[in-house]
């Protein structure tokens, strides 16, 4: 079977990285290139950078400083916002990215993703969807930040599947930053519609909200945002949390908390308190 | 330049900030959480917290509490050590230059609370060197002192087997909202590494070939525990700040009450209590911060002030301009020690100067009487030799 991916998803705001509360409070946390260097030091098996206000602003993610982010870096990089263009992902690719995300544009132009999957294969290319449900009935995609309503979730993801993607991104907006757990009824839906790899965004906050999604969905990676910063060794110590709970990831390979218990929330819980010198 | 609408952070706080729809800047949201939260709540969460780290075998300390002296260092000594019953080791790391009254403060520290107290010191020549170095490579004199008491805590932690380091306020979360507090964030050599040392970690720097090769061994002191060494104690730090309701003056009046803090007359803030144990610090330090960002301590010191509704914008504007033009003294004794000539030093800042040395965007209206709000009640003498590093003698 194949490991279940713990994805970080790093929000940028002009060249600072962020936390992203509801979409509308935002906190800042620092430098992408730092951001990078510690992610993939404690283990993290793929990252994804957003930049939040490049669509809006109609321009793409900085090149240049994701050039100079990602020079030391190995592990798999998705870039996404404002990718609206081929070239924009030829572009994206030559400085450091190895697939892109692609949100906003794909609903009204999406001619260049075709030639991208071609080009580039399918497995470069991740499309997303800011997804809600309506009268408790059915998902739709949003546009904008959550505001337009653009179409139904099940017609997108048949779009999605001509399109020849690779994965999809699913974030869900109302758990976005709420640190309350994934909308599981979400993940179980669009896995029954389609057999493409599905990456669950919004809602993490602890360890079980992870174990909750992976033992009652089926979608292939978890991505995780602003909780990766709380903590020293954060994923690291989340893998361990998740091998514990018989979750099928791949461990961390040089930082390993597998002796320790954890509280819900991921914390360690200290035990057999060792004495001095000992 | 952009500031905010309700504190006087500038858009370019080297942490990153972010202003809202409003101008008001993610510090300030951040710092209402204070007046939302349940504070009892979050009280009782951290002593459920300590209650698990106490250890009953009595064989060891039960957390690491680092102290300069100033600052915190009283508060969070009262907190853990009185207040929770805890067992803790005070942890030091000496940045020379200090003052008498810090040097006094440190030892009534430990013997008004009953601690044991493990301080660092690093040869006195060897600090020279790595002030020159680190003044010419990212244009800061205390280098040293944020990569030594960042990491001698940690340092002991893992050689004595303790899971526990208690530190007060989170200047991240404090200053620009970083987190909020619900997020508890924890200590990580991440944020070490950015914010405490502009980006250059020890580790860095040795492989650097600009590097004076005689002190490269030296520097192992201020290198990272592996993270194999942290992960089998399983080490956490935690911030107070993130559980009891900070009000740094508050708190510093009720330690000079019951336990003899001394404070010191400062020359570019009105805030006697925080920074008075590094002679250096309300000095060639503070005059630095000013010319790489536009601003210095005094303006930390009146958004405290202004987000705990103690004092007017205006008020806090007029006390920036005030202090922030004051003069430094102390640069001729700092350049001796150093044995660098004032162009040298000059020609050096000049490559990290971004400003002049006064602000120009806020219009000047002279003293406030906010200063008379704070104690002074210290008489050190503001003589060179009376000074701890004056002639040789480095305490």
């Amino acid at each position: 079977m194949l490991k279940k991916r713990l994805i970080a998803t790093i929000l940028l705001k002009n060249k600072c990285v962020v936390q992203s509360i509801s979409f509308n409070k935002f906190l800042p946390i620092g430098s992408l290139e730092i951001v990078l260097q510690f992610l993939e030091k404690w283990d993290i098996d793929e990252v994804i950078i957003l930049d939040l206000d490049a669509s809006k602003n109609k321009r793409t993610i900085n090149f240049n400083l994701l050039k100079n982010s990602s020079r030391k870096i190995f592990v798999p990089l998705t870039v996404g916002g404002g990718i609206s263009s081929f070239d924009d992902a030829k572009n994206a690719f030559h400085n450091g990215a190895d697939k892109v995300s692609i949100n906003s544009s794909f609903l009204s132009n999406n001619n260049f993703i075709q030639q991208v999957v071609n080009d580039f294969g399918s497995q470069s290319v991740i499309l997303s969807a800011d997804v809600r449900i309506e009268n408790n009935a059915e998902y739709y995609v949003y546009a904008n930040s959550g505001k337009n309503k653009i179409i139904s979730l099940k017609k997108w993801i048949k779009q999605a599947e001509n399109l020849g993607a690779g994965e999809l991104l699913i974030n869900s907006i109302v758990n976005d930053g709420m640190k309350n757990g994934y909308d599981t009824c979400l993940y179980q839906k669009i896995t029954e519609l389609t057999k493409l790899p599905i990456i669950a965004l919004g809602g993490a906050g602890s360890v079980i909200h992870l174990v909750d999604l992976f033992q009652n969905t089926n979608v292939s990676a978890a991505a995780i945002g602003n909780m990766l910063y709380f903590t020293e060794h954060s994923t690291s110590k989340l893998k361990s949390a998740l091998v514990k709970e018989n979750i099928n990831v791949r461990p961390s390979c040089f930082i390993s908390y597998d002796e320790w218990n954890f509280e819900l929330d991921g914390r360690i819980i200290p035990m057999n308190l060792k004495s001095l010198y000992e | 330049m952009k500031y905010c609408k309700k504190c006087a952070y500038p858009e370019n706080h080297p942490f990153g900030i972010i202003f809202d729809s409003n101008g008001v800047c993610s510090g300030c949201n951040v710092h209402d959480e204070k007046d939302t939260l349940d504070w009892n709540e979050r009280i009782n969460k951290l002593h459920k917290l300590l209650d698990r780290y106490k250890n009953t075998s009595k064989n060891n300390y039960d957390c690491i509490i680092p102290v300069s002296g100033d600052k915190d260092s009283y508060y969070v000594v009262d907190i853990i050590k009185n207040h929770f019953n805890m067992n803790p080791l005070l942890v030091s790391y000496n940045t020379h230059f200090n003052t008498l009254t810090g040097i006094r403060n440190l030892q009534n520290l430990k013997t008004k609370f009953g601690c044991d107290l493990y301080q660092q010191n690093v040869n006195p020549e060897f600090a020279k060197k790595i002030v020159r170095y680190s003044l010419k490579k990212m244009g800061s004199i205390f280098w040293h002192n944020h990569a030594g008491s960042t990491v001698f805590p940690i340092h002991i932690a893992t050689r004595l087997n303790i899971p526990l380091i208690i530190w007060g306020l989170h200047q991240g979360v404090d200053q620009v909202g970083m987190f909020s507090h619900e997020d508890e964030v924890e200590m990580t050599r991440k944020y070490r590494k950015e914010h405490d040392l502009m980006g250059f970690e020890a580790e860095d720097l040795v492989d650097l070939e600009d590097f004076p090769s005689e002190i490269k061994n030296d520097m192992k002191k201020y290198f990272y525990p592996t993270d194999d060494a942290i992960s089998k104690v399983a080490l956490r730090g935690i911030y107070l700040s993130n559980y009891i309701r900070w009000d740094s003056k508050t708190q510093h009046e009720k330690m000079i009450k019951k336990y003899d803090y001394n404070t010191l007359g400062q020359i570019r803030t009105f805030n006697t209590y925080e920074n008075v144990s590094n002679l250096l610090y309300d000095d060639i330090h503070d005059y630095i911060k000013m010319i790489k960002h536009g601003y210095s301590k005094v303006t930390d010191h009146v958004c405290q002030e202004i987000r705990l509704n103690r004092m007017s914008r205006e008020e806090g504007v007029s006390s920036i301009n005030y202090y922030q033009k004051n003069k430094i003294r102390h640069k001729k004794l700092f350049l001796e020690w150093l044995g660098m000539d004032g162009s040298e030093f000059d020609n050096n800042l000049d490559k990290f100067r971004n400003f002049s040395e006064i602000n120009g965007d806020f219009e000047i209206n002279g003293r406030t009487k906010y200063q008379n709000e704070f104690i002074v009640n210290s008489n050190e003498k503001d003589n060179p030799e009376l000074h701890s590093f004056y002639k040789g003698l480095y305490l």
